[in-house]
């Protein structure tokens, strides 16, 4: 998108108003996002803050040729909110902390954009309940796969697949809806 | 989507700005090199060790590079004050930094601080004072254009070399850049012997921050018709003055007699550095 190959540049180039305006684009997705996944205000609060800081500090590892900037915050902030419930559960101690899946692209490239969000939500709401409280845990609570099984009573294998038949779901009803509309 | 926190807005800008400086204000002629001199900071900021001692261009590493970059600003600094500087200045002063082989966070901070204060010299009426530097007396604009110039070049090697693509700078910022490029042409065609005193180039620059221009291809005048062109896209043309692109294989469309187009094409790198 145009615009945001020339916000890069700004950024670049040191001009703050670049930023104030990446902030006001942007920071009620990541501050959503952000919240949804931590279901904390402070958590969410300080990784919006980081995610800004790290764009402007490192306006470089954001490419516009691979996708938006809107998706690269998303990124970001669900990396991060991942980050931080993993690292608070570490501390609670509750749970069996290896972790062994890393978000797949595939739904975070859904989440991004509040449109698609929306969409997003619809489909999972839509999604029988074994898939989607499957789908919940790892992608909306940050859980591994494995911590997804023990919270769900269920093999680490079933986990995986009903996350994966989920997502598939995911796409086919998000590339229905798309060539439908 | 849920509005964060009105405050927060305040307290993440401010955490920015204390992590990464915006570039400097400077007068309108002095912008492009604030923002490049801010494009290269950013890229220097998380440059792992490892990436400063990789050769970059020429034999130099990163640190050479920036060494190279505070000496020239350097010079400049010191023509506006009064101290004229000769074309054998520039290596000798770049040898001097480089052999100093500061710390690398003190060579990116001495070369940003300088960078800084140049621009805080500078203010709105400064831009046609002729300075001489370098052994090249031109209006300060000028020489912050090519300042400019330089600064770019050295951030796109070492970008090149460590693996980081830049994107380029603002269109408002390379157009004065290819303006400056544009100008200096027909002293480029003399110092080269290339002049062709009775022809005329129309020389169009494609993209974000291109124009066109009528060159005299000599000391002469652009009132005659032009009788050759040359088309390219002016991020490849600043590349090729840059001294980056080969004459010979670069991408341009050209009309009229080949022989002056090779000629211009050959003579657009005369002034380019290291």
């Amino acid at each position: 998108m145009d615009g945001d190959i020339r916000l890069r540049q700004r950024l670049a180039a040191g001009d703050d108003g670049a930023l104030r305006l990446a902030y006001d684009r942007c920071s009620p997705l990541v501050y959503g996002l952000a919240l949804r996944v931590t279901r904390s205000r402070e958590a969410a609060e300080e990784i919006t803050q980081d995610v800004f800081v790290s764009l402007w500090e490192r306006p470089y590892d954001f490419d516009p040729n691979r996708g938006s900037l809107r998706t690269w915050l998303a990124l970001l902030a669900h990396r991060r909110s991942v980050d931080w419930v993993r690292r608070e559960e570490r501390q609670r101690n509750l749970l069996d902390t290896v972790g062994d899946s890393e978000p797949s692209t595939l739904i975070l490239d859904m989440i991004i954009a509040e449109e698609t969000g929306a969409r997003v939500r619809r489909a999972v709401a839509a999604l029988p309940q074994r898939l989607r409280e499957a789908v919940e845990l790892a992608y909306y609570h940050g859980r591994t796969y494995r911590q997804a099984a023990v919270e769900l009573g269920l093999p680490e294998g079933t986990v995986k697949s009903r996350i994966r038949s989920g997502l598939r779901r995911i796409a086919d009803s998000l590339a229905e809806e798309g060539s439908a509309s | 989507m849920t509005e964060p926190p009105l405050d927060l807005r305040a307290r993440t800008l401010r955490a920015a700005l204390s992590r990464r400086a915006p570039a400097r204000p400077a007068p309108g002629f002095a912008r492009p090199y604030a923002a490049i001199v801010s494009m290269l900071d950013a890229l220097l900021t998380d440059l792992p060790e490892a990436d400063w001692t990789t050769i970059a261009v020429n034999g130099w590493d990163t640190r050479d590079l920036v060494a190279h970059l505070t000496a020239t600003d350097g010079l400049l600094v010191e023509a506006i004050a009064g101290v004229e500087s000769s074309a054998d200045d520039v290596p000798a002063r770049t040898a001097e930094l480089t052999g100093r082989r500061l710390p690398l966070r003190d060579t990116r901070r001495t070369w940003r601080r300088q960078a800084d204060e140049l621009c805080d010299r500078l203010g709105d009426s400064d831009a046609d004072r002729q300075v001489e530097m370098g052994g090249f007396r031109m209006c300060l604009s000028d020489h912050l254009f090519a300042r400019a110039f330089e600064t770019w070049i050295h951030a796109t090697d070492i970008g090149q070399a460590t693996g980081r693509a830049l994107p380029p700078p603002l269109a408002e910022h390379v157009h004065p850049l290819a303006d400056f490029g544009a100008r200096i042409l027909p002293s480029a065609l003399v110092l080269t012997g290339r002049e062709h005193p009775d022809q005329t180039l129309r020389l169009i620059l494609d993209g974000p921050g291109g124009g066109e221009w009528t060159v005299p291809l000599g000391s002469g005048t652009a009132d005659v018709e032009p009788s050759v062109r040359v088309r390219m896209d002016v991020i490849e043309f600043c590349f090729l003055a840059g001294g980056r692109r080969d004459p010979e294989s670069v991408r341009a469309e050209t009309s009229g007699d080949p022989a002056v187009t090779r000629d211009v094409l050959a003579s657009v790198p005369a002034f380019s550095g290291p």
